[in-house]
């Protein structure tokens, strides 16, 4: 059935509209692609795709100076509003649903419908508990051939479901677009559930801490006994915007009022010798320009800050993610806070500790062959512990993390080793899986649908 | 739960929600301890043609598992903090190595940021003690706060041991590196202590540790123990 052109879903759900679509989609990629150059592939992720305040990202017109002009330092001023990633998948996915409600018409009828409807139910229902009942699914993200495998079996009997429903001809096509759906569904999911961050702990120690070194944050931090710390923390984006600004960060919460001086978000420290006290060092901060997208180091922000314990000035500090400047320690009201600029930090539950770490090379050379580390996993208050091994591309998988074998680290005086783990806990790490089966499924039967028709058309025809 | 929920409030997104930082509070549980290995005391060797050399290591101190070409030994031991494990690494060197204050301003610069040409009021070096077979120079350093996986703090002795002719015919680096509290924490001494004080040419009687042997009996002998 061919839709009127007075249903206000013919508009949405129009051919012309998709290429539009992803015509915008392509722009974006190919500009994002650009900035990612100068200002690295999280600032990019962030700013052009993920942007969703008024769900408008600037473009500046600097992105093509690398490809127009490479080698010209001279910065192209301007930009052009542009739609965010977000709001160009929304709009697919809103097109591709109309689409369905318009031109995909429910064909099957009476017992067929029934059935059709029971499979698509019994498939629905059997991947939403290997996906969301956690035993079930930490066991099979363990393996993805496995994952996918079995995943193939309650699409088919989705697929199977939709022939009833749907029609030979059009079931496969159905099941292509749910998977695309589902893919796109699933950049949110991720999008708004995905954290990344590093664990750091040397041979022979323990944490239970994941650092972003993407972001920093003011932590006000004390003891309250029986092992615990109380922790109030001030995002940077509220820092930075607070020097913009000049006003003064409050909050009922906050031991001390925060007045920022002076914000960079990358630095570098100069020491120079006290002249009251030599034995003590005192440092410098100047203002660096942030890293870019093709260098291997992180921003390491600091800020100068000026404390109040109400309209009293405690002091004017500089705070810095460089490790060699010790927190501040302050009093007030009778409780010892510290207070730090660190990278952003998420605590975990329970403690992993490093029991070996093992750094192999090939035979004869300082070519590293092999990095991996033996790790073994406390629960709070239990006795029990587990021990597990990763390498690289093995990663152990956890409370939805996964912590993988990324790197490591020696200190330079007493030379401990140490691994470096990413961890990476996203609740839509499955969905590409399993939309890519969905949309195997879907071509898989279109193409077996379509040649028994044409079996049956020459046979005809002879 | 958490994905059945991400799932539904995800196309929220679309209606241009963005998320302002807030300033967050909350609490954390440090973390546990580790189970550090337990490895009984035992003795180490250092074989060499011009002399081979034997000390006792202590209970509770890990080999490490790679001994870097420089050194002789090298061990871990249980830090007070549980980023930061303590090491204590042997090396000897023939004749006198450069002697103390060399020595003593290579450290100085590997635990300061700036380079140190002078001790600080808390560092010390100790006039030379008389050990079995040689002088010990213990040296006490304090460095610069570098983060909590770095260590701040030295205790290490230089042994020397003389020649028939009164030169030196073989210098002993012992060094204990970590935090403040690892290397002044009195075990990690008594370990350092046993380990230099038994220090002998391989064959030769064991020497009596004073302040050591008796350590592990009764209360008195915690009181006599005598740490450097």
């Amino acid at each position: 059935m061919i839709p009127s052109k007075n249903n206000p879903l013919s508009w949405l759900a129009s051919l012309r509209l998709t290429v539009v679509l992803l015509a915008l989609a392509m722009y974006l990629i190919f500009v994002g692609t650009l900035a990612q150059v100068e200002n690295g592939i999280w600032w990019v992720v962030e700013n052009y795709f993920r942007e969703g305040k008024y769900g408008v990202v600037k473009v500046e017109f600097d992105v093509f100076r690398s490809l127009l002009y490479p080698g010209s330092e001279t910065k192209w001023p301007g930009y052009h509003p542009f739609p965010s990633g977000y709001v160009i998948i929304g709009a697919l996915l809103i097109n591709l649903l109309a689409a369905h409600a318009l031109r995909f018409k429910i064909s099957g009828k009476g017992s067929a419908l029934v059935i059709g409807g029971a499979l698509v139910f019994i498939g629905t229902v059997v991947t939403a508990y290997t996906v969301l009942e956690p035993n079930t699914s930490a066991a099979i993200q363990q393996n993805v051939m496995l994952m996918m495998g079995i995943w193939a079996v309650p699409m088919t009997l989705i697929g199977i479901g939709c022939h009833f429903i749907f029609g030979s001809r059009k079931a496969g096509i159905v099941l292509v677009h749910g998977g695309l759906i589902l893919m796109l569904v699933g950049e949110y999911v991720t999008g708004i559930g995905a954290t990344e961050g590093q664990m750091w702990i040397h041979e022979k120690g323990s944490s239970n801490k994941i650092i972003d070194i993407r972001e920093a944050e003011l932590a006000f931090v004390r003891d309250l006994g029986d092992g615990k710390q109380e922790h109030i923390v001030i995002p940077q984006k509220l820092l930075a915007s607070a020097d913009q600004d000049d006003t003064m960060i409050t909050d009922d919460t906050l031991p001390l009022k925060v007045r920022v001086d002076a914000w960079m978000e990358n630095s570098d420290l100069t020491p120079s010798i006290n002249g009251q006290d030599p034995t003590q060092v005192q440092y410098r901060a100047q203002e660096l320009p942030a890293v870019t997208g093709t260098e291997q180091r992180a921003d390491r922000p600091t800020v100068m800050a000026t404390l109040f314990d109400g309209d009293q000035r405690v002091g004017e500090f500089l705070l810095t993610t460089w490790e060699v400047v010790k927190p501040v320690s302050v009093e007030v009201d009778g409780q010892a806070w510290e207070v730090s600029l660190r990278f952003k930090e998420t605590h975990l539950p329970y403690t992993i500790q490093l029991v070996d770490f093992r750094h192999d090379k090939f035979t004869g050379t300082t070519t590293p062959m092999n990095y991996s580390s033996t790790l073994r996993l406390k629960e709070p208050g239990s006795a029990e512990s587990r021990d597990d091994f990763i390498k690289m591309n093995q990663p152990l998988r956890y409370d939805g993390k996964a912590f993988f074998q990324s790197g490591f680290f020696q200190q330079p005086l007493n030379r401990n080793l140490g691994t470096i783990m990413q961890v990476a806990d996203n609740p839509g790490a499955w969905v590409p899986y399993l939309s890519c089966v969905v949309v195997t499924i879907g071509l898989c039967m279109h193409f077996v649908v379509s040649l028994i028709k044409y079996g049956r058309r020459a046979n005809a025809k002879a | 739960m958490k994905r059945l929920m991400t799932i539904l409030i995800a196309p929220l997104l679309l209606m241009g929600c963005g998320d302002e930082p807030t300033i967050q509070r909350y609490e954390s549980t440090l973390p546990a301890g580790f189970d550090w290995p337990k490895t009984e005391q035992r003795e180490a060797a250092y074989e060499s043609d011009s002399m081979p050399w034997v000390w006792e290591v202590p209970a509770g101190w890990v080999d490490a598992p790679e001994v870097p070409d420089q050194l002789v030994a090298d061990y871990r031991l249980k830090g007070s903090n549980e980023s930061l494990p303590g090491r204590v690494t042997v090396s000897v060197m023939d004749g006198d190595a450069g002697g103390v204050q060399a020595n003593v301003l290579r450290w100085l610069q590997q635990l300061y940021v700036t380079q140190a040409r002078t001790l600080g009021p808390q560092d010390k070096v100790e006039q030379p003690m008389r050990v079995p077979y040689g002088y010990a120079t213990f040296v006490e350093l304090h460095g610069q706060y570098q983060g909590e996986h770095n260590p701040t703090h030295i205790f290490a002795a230089i042994v020397q041991i003389p020649a028939e002719d009164d030169s030196i015919f073989q210098t002993w680096f012992f060094k204990l590196a970590g935090d403040e509290a690892t290397v002044d924490a009195r075990e990690n001494r008594l370990g350092m202590a046993q380990m230099i004080l038994s220090l002998r040419p391989k064959g030769a009687d064991r020497p009596e540790l004073p302040g050591i042997d008796d350590a592990s009996g009764s209360g008195d002998a915690e009181e006599n123990a005598q740490t450097p």
